[in-house]
């Protein structure tokens, strides 16, 4: 079967071989051809793939390098405001050197691959260990911001290196604005308590003002409380209100079985030495100074029997009950009624002139005994109605509350003082304004038995009751005129009357004799309703902007261990339009250093205190609303510097409606911190037997780091280089 | 002899090349290991310091209550009444006894009022351009739907 096919094949013509020939030839030509295309293109495409690959490659490095710009970002954010850490520490270094504005770096320091762990980590899951990140930090001051403590505005520079056998270095660079902000205001933190309108209610007897003020031992240094007389009502006493000629006064009453401590050796508590013991007893308890029974007839030349004494009711009275009297002998020529008589007419009517009532009083002179002492407002107003000063003697005072009430009814309200040094009385704070101490000085003539010598030899004795020495605004009888000698250093008058002219600041510091109606302590006599918390016109030291309440509580209000935590970062400024409130009553705890500005609206606060008391510090300012005091439980304690102040475009009137101030919501209220307001609306909103308790911190008056380094949430310059 | 030390030189250099390798692997590795993070580790925080002190621990009810209730003068401050207050409230001759010089003076200088109307007044403009701008993004708004509307 083979020998067919072998014959077959070997009888093929000539012409079937060359055909043969160029198939395999353009076989051949197409081969090399395909070859030579398929060489080319699998260079070409290589290269290509090897571009694409090397760019993947280097977008994968890129995002690894941000990762370590990341780490390394959190790492300045965690240690920019722990001056424990270097980059902390040269923070603080550079702020307390105050330097001047201009480029400055003032800090810088090279990452190591070692200290991105987390960066290098994600590198050798992706990259193996072909790769490592490393980083450069350094942070530039531009421009110092003037204000009461200065601040400084810069920019942070994090650059991001990674390193490849693959690929030539990347560098990534990224700049976000960094603000170094002093958060406090000397001026204001030196006070524990500033209010600028007048409160007639500061001595309620019910609500009480608590102050305590730092305590440091050095003996120079206190606390401060300014109170204010602004928006005093006009009254006839001050017609242009706080305005007028003389300076309206914000009086303190002292309330002296509290205060007691306060003054020391003058506070000697005893009852009067009345000839009526029931005098004696009423008096018991209710005076914290007396002094013994002074003979009148010491003094008797300083007073003309005729001119000043017939216009003392008491006096005249009496003269009356003897005309009366003897009236009924007025007619039998050689008695004694018709000698008084006779004498009554010569005088034609006016007991000055009258020898009769010239003689008792003469006689009443040289039996009289004239006695004093120091009460408080709360002894005269008594407990339901009933007080001492209803009893004869002691009603002298009387007649300056019923002078006054027409005058000017503010003198009238009064109670007890606030406790401005501390529930001890003990803690030294120095009291600016126009504030007065008041307590109340009650004088009488005692019962006096007198033999009067009549005409003719004639005697007749007679005993007089105790004559009350009623307070005279203008003096019209002995009671109102200077007497020569004094009784004693206190005392040139005798009449009953109040003392208010004495500062509150004698209590610790002695006597002054300014009488202080600005904040002393400004330089430049600022009023006091011309203060306001420290503010930057330009804004540049605000952190954090927010076009409303509901963004600012969005951003900064983390729940933090399932709790709400308010998250401080340096001064963040509210613009809400508005003047929506801003709740902060669901939140109890915050942390960093920060300060809220509200340009408009109130603020709701209800328990609020720091993670870490001396790390972290918050402030206040409401610049058109009020501090509103919410919450579910009877006693409040806020850990802030709270101020609510508006600004007017005449700060000395301002309208009280649109003043701002503190509602404390019927709570009792601790503030550890300071208050600065505008109007404390009368106490109205703490509930009778309340307490508004101001903490002075020390940590505010002289705060060792008041600042807040913030960071920029948006970079303000991002650049790549792939090939550095 | 001097062949049996020619024998030997290769394989001693052998084994040190070994060990080498070893412990260079060995340093590697722990090294890696050590830098690895375990997952919810803080990681090592910029620069390497202790972050304490100022963001120390919380602060716990007991210390807060305490800053409030319990504070007490310094024996070395200034008592009231030490004096003969009498005297004292009467007698306008004598010196007061401030020391307010003790407090450096950036303490007594308060920052202008003008300071505070300035910024109110570019608070005022911020607002009216936020004003205007949110009413400029609403019309646009408003004109985008209606092109929409008409197409």
């Amino acid at each position: 079967m083979r020998h067919p096919v072998k014959s077959q094949t070997q009888t093929l013509p000539a012409g079937a071989h060359a055909r043969r020939g160029f198939v395999l030839f353009f076989v051949c030509v197409f081969a090399l051809m395909m070859m030579v295309l398929l060489i080319g293109l699998n260079v070409h495409k290589s290269g290509e793939i090897l571009q694409l690959s090397r760019s993947i490659e280097q977008e994968r490095i890129v995002f690894l390098v941000q990762a370590g710009i990341n780490e390394m970002l959190a790492g300045v954010k965690a240690g920019v405001n722990d001056r424990n850490t270097q980059i902390g520490r040269e923070i603080a270094e550079f702020w307390k050197l105050n330097p001047a504005g201009g480029n400055k770096v003032i800090y810088e320091a090279e990452i190591p691959a070692a200290r991105l762990p987390v960066a290098n980590g994600l590198v050798r899951d992706y990259l193996g260990a072909s790769a490592e990140i490393s980083g450069r930090i350094s942070i530039t001051v531009i421009d110092k911001i003037a204000a009461p403590r200065p601040s400084y505005i810069g920019y942070l520079e994090i650059v991001g290196k990674a390193k490849s056998r693959d690929v030539p270095e990347i560098r990534l660079k990224e700049r976000r604005e960094i603000r170094i902000v002093d958060l406090s205001y000397p001026f204001v933190d030196k006070y524990a308590l500033f209010v600028k309108s007048f409160c007639r209610q500061l001595s309620h007897p019910k609500k009480k003002i608590i102050v305590k003020g730092i305590a440091p031992d050095d003996p120079g240094i206190y606390s401060y409380v300014y109170l204010g007389n602004r928006s005093y009502p006009p009254c006839p006493e001050f017609p242009q209100g706080a305005k007028s000629a003389k300076t309206p006064p914000v009086l303190l009453d002292l309330f002296f079985r509290d205060d007691h401590h306060l003054l020391g050796s003058f506070y000697r508590p005893a009852p009067f030495q009345t000839v009526d013991p029931r005098f004696e007893q009423v008096s018991a308890g209710n005076f914290f100074f007396v002094i013994p029974p002074f003979d009148f007839k010491t003094i008797a030349n300083s007073y003309s029997v005729s001119t000043d004494f017939h216009n003392t009711p008491e006096l005249v009275n009496i003269y009356k009950s003897i005309l009366k009297t003897s009236s009924n002998y007025a007619g039998t020529e050689g008695t004694l009624g018709y000698m008084i008589a006779k004498d009554y007419q010569k005088a034609g009517g006016n007991p000055g002139n009258s020898e009769v009532f010239r003689s008792m009083v003469y006689s009443l002179m040289q039996n009289w005994k004239y006695q004093y002492g120091y009460t408080d407002y709360a002894s005269i107003a008594g407990d339901s109605g009933s007080s001492f000063v209803k009893e004869h003697p002691f009603s002298g005072i009387g007649e300056y509350f019923v002078e006054y009430s027409t005058r000017n009814p503010q003198r009238l309200v009064g109670g007890k003082m606030p406790v401005l040094f501390g529930e001890g009385r003990d803690i030294p704070v120095y009291v600016e304004g126009p504030v007065f101490l008041r307590f109340f000085k009650i004088a009488f003539l005692d019962q006096a038995k007198v033999k009067f010598e009549l005409f003719g030899g004639e005697t007749m004795d007679v005993t007089f009751p105790p004559v009350p020495l009623f307070y005279e605004e203008k003096p019209e009888t002995f009671a109102g005129k200077t007497c020569s000698p004094q009784i004693d250093e206190r005392t040139k008058v005798l009449m009953s009357a109040p003392i208010e002219s004495l500062s509150v600041n004698n209590l610790f510091f002695g006597a002054n004799v300014k009488k202080p109606k600005t904040p002393t302590s400004v330089s430049g006599g600022v009023e006091g309703y011309d203060v306001f918390p420290a503010f930057d016109p330009t804004l540049r030291s605000v952190a954090h902007l927010y076009k409303s309440v509901g963004d600012f509580v969005n951003e900064r209000i983390k729940m933090i261990g399932g709790k709400k935590v308010l998250d401080l970062d340096g001064v963040s400024m509210i613009l809400d339009p508005a003047g929506a409130p801003l709740d902060l009553s669901s939140v109890e705890k915050y942390r960093g250093k920060g300060r809220i500005i509200l340009q408009r609206g109130n603020c709701i606060v209800g328990n609020l205190s720091p993670i870490s008391l001396h790390a972290d510090t918050l402030g206040i300012y409401l610049m058109f609303g009020n501090i509103v005091v919410k919450s579910s439980a009877s006693v409040v304690s806020i850990y802030a510097s709270l101020a609510a102040s508006t600004n007017f475009r005449d700060n000395s009137s301002s309208s009280v409606s649109a003043e701002s101030g503190i509602d404390c919501g019927g709570k009792s209220v601790n503030i550890y911190g300071n208050l600065f307001v505008d109007n404390l609306f009368d106490l109205r909103t703490l509930p009778d037997g309340g307490k508004l308790t101001i903490v002075h911190d020390p940590n505010l008056y002289f705060p060792a780091y008041p600042v807040r380094v913030s960071i920029g949430e948006a970079r303000s310059l991002m650049a790549v280089d792939y090939d550095a | 002899m001097h062949r049996r030390t020619q024998g030997f030189v290769p394989l001693l250099g052998i084994l040190v090349s070994l060990l080498l390798l070893l412990s260079l692997f060995l340093v590697f590795r722990g090294a890696g290991s050590g830098k690895k993070l375990s997952p919810g580790e803080r990681p090592v925080l910029l620069p390497q310091e202790e972050v304490s002190g100022e963001s120390s621990g919380p602060t716990d009810e007991e210390t807060l209550t305490a800053a409030i209730t319990a504070r007490k003068a310094s024996e070395k401050q200034i008592r009231p009444g030490t004096n003969d207050l009498s005297e004292l409230f009467f007698d306008s001759n004598r010196a007061f006894m401030t020391e307010l010089d003790k407090l450096p003076p950036e303490y007594y200088a308060p920052q202008s009022v003008d300071t505070t109307r300035n910024g109110l007044l570019l608070l005022e403009d911020i607002r009216k351009a936020s004003d205007e701008a949110e009413k400029a993004r609403q019309s646009s708004l408003r004109l985008l739907e209606r092109e929409g509307a008409a197409r």
